[in-house]
């Protein structure tokens, strides 16, 4: 549960929420319709737009080797499913707790930066064209989270 | 199930760099259809508390006027005091579809203190009688979400140890 949340319940402990805490996990549920779609479309669709990701990445760094741009993928993919969780959860914490942590030190030693770089440009372009725009606003948040954390720190 | 729900968490763990199947994702979308009635049934409790608990009380009292002979003369106070906090903890509970939530944060601890005083015949009464006045005052379909978590506090209090 995202902290926000966490903390309303803490608070409420043997009493009943008041409006104001009401009102925030229920701005939360009302979003949820279109967290649930966007996750689904993720979901569904995440084969499409990792592949047309690593087609272009080959053509865009031609001197990379395979071995590291596989590798960067196979993150990239991790990275995207933790994020639609996040997106879902409304829950930053969950992202940069579970998976940020210690993929950045995995990134750093393989020196992966520069093709991050790229990939997530391009990961961008691709989430705009399979989601909704409301959906890559819900998404986009935690995509710029792991991206800065993944190619912001050298 | 519901993401406010203690189980939920769980469900999370076990997704660990895996999509929510089908499955999963349906309990959080059958939450999402039944929030309008938890949100609209934690705010009936919260109004109708004071009036439910007085006409449970009332009515215990008709049932089992030697309560203060046996329990001494803070006993209905106490029962009252009981009363309010189950209500408001199961009013949460309900709010997050989290019945474990009831039963952790109160209900096994009140269940020892209950055993220890032996009061689970009282127990048993009043929380009978608040799903009756419940049902009394409030809709339908209100009374019948807050009853299951009611039902579960008579079921543990109430229980012979």
């Amino acid at each position: 549960m995202n902290l926000e949340f966490e903390s309303i319940f803490d608070r409420a402990e043997g009493r009943y929420l008041k409006a104001e805490e009401l009102n925030t996990l229920t701005l939360y549920v009302e979003s949820l319709p279109e967290r649930l779609d966007a996750y689904k479309r993720l979901r569904d669709h995440e084969i499409e737009v990792l592949q047309s990701v690593a087609d272009q990445i080959q053509v865009d760094l031609p001197n990379a080797s395979i071995e590291d741009l596989e590798r960067a993928i196979k993150n990239l993919l991790v990275v995207l499913r933790y994020c639609a969780m996040a997106m879902l959860l409304n829950d930053e914490v969950f992202l940069r707790e579970r998976l940020l942590g210690w993929l950045e030190e995995v990134n750093r030693a393989f020196n992966l930066r520069p093709i991050n770089e790229a990939l997530y440009g391009l990961l961008s372009q691709g989430l705009k064209q399979e989601l909704s725009p409301p959906q890559f606003a819900l998404l986009c948040p935690y995509v710029t989270l792991a991206q800065a954390s993944l190619v912001g720190s050298a | 199930m519901s993401v406010f729900a203690k189980h939920f968490k769980t469900t999370i763990q076990n997704a660990d760099g895996r999509y929510l199947n089908t499955s999963e994702l349906q309990a959080l979308e059958d939450y999402l259809s039944s929030f309008a009635l938890r949100l609209q049934t934690h705010q009936l409790l919260k109004e109708q508390e004071a009036l439910l608990i007085e006409r449970a009380l009332a009515r215990y009292a008709q049932e089992d006027p030697h309560l203060q002979t046996r329990f001494g003369p803070n006993a209905r106070e106490r029962c009252g005091q009981d009363m309010t906090e189950i209500l408001r903890y199961c009013a949460v509970a309900l709010l997050r579809n989290d019945e474990d939530y009831l039963k952790e944060n109160l209900l096994f601890w009140l269940q020892t203190v209950m055993r220890a005083l032996d009061k689970q015949d009282s127990c048993d009464l009043a929380y009978r009688l608040l799903q009756e006045v419940i049902q009394e005052i409030l809709p339908a379909d209100s009374a019948r979400l807050a009853n299951q978590y009611i039902a579960l506090a008579q079921e543990m209090l109430g229980r012979p140890s």
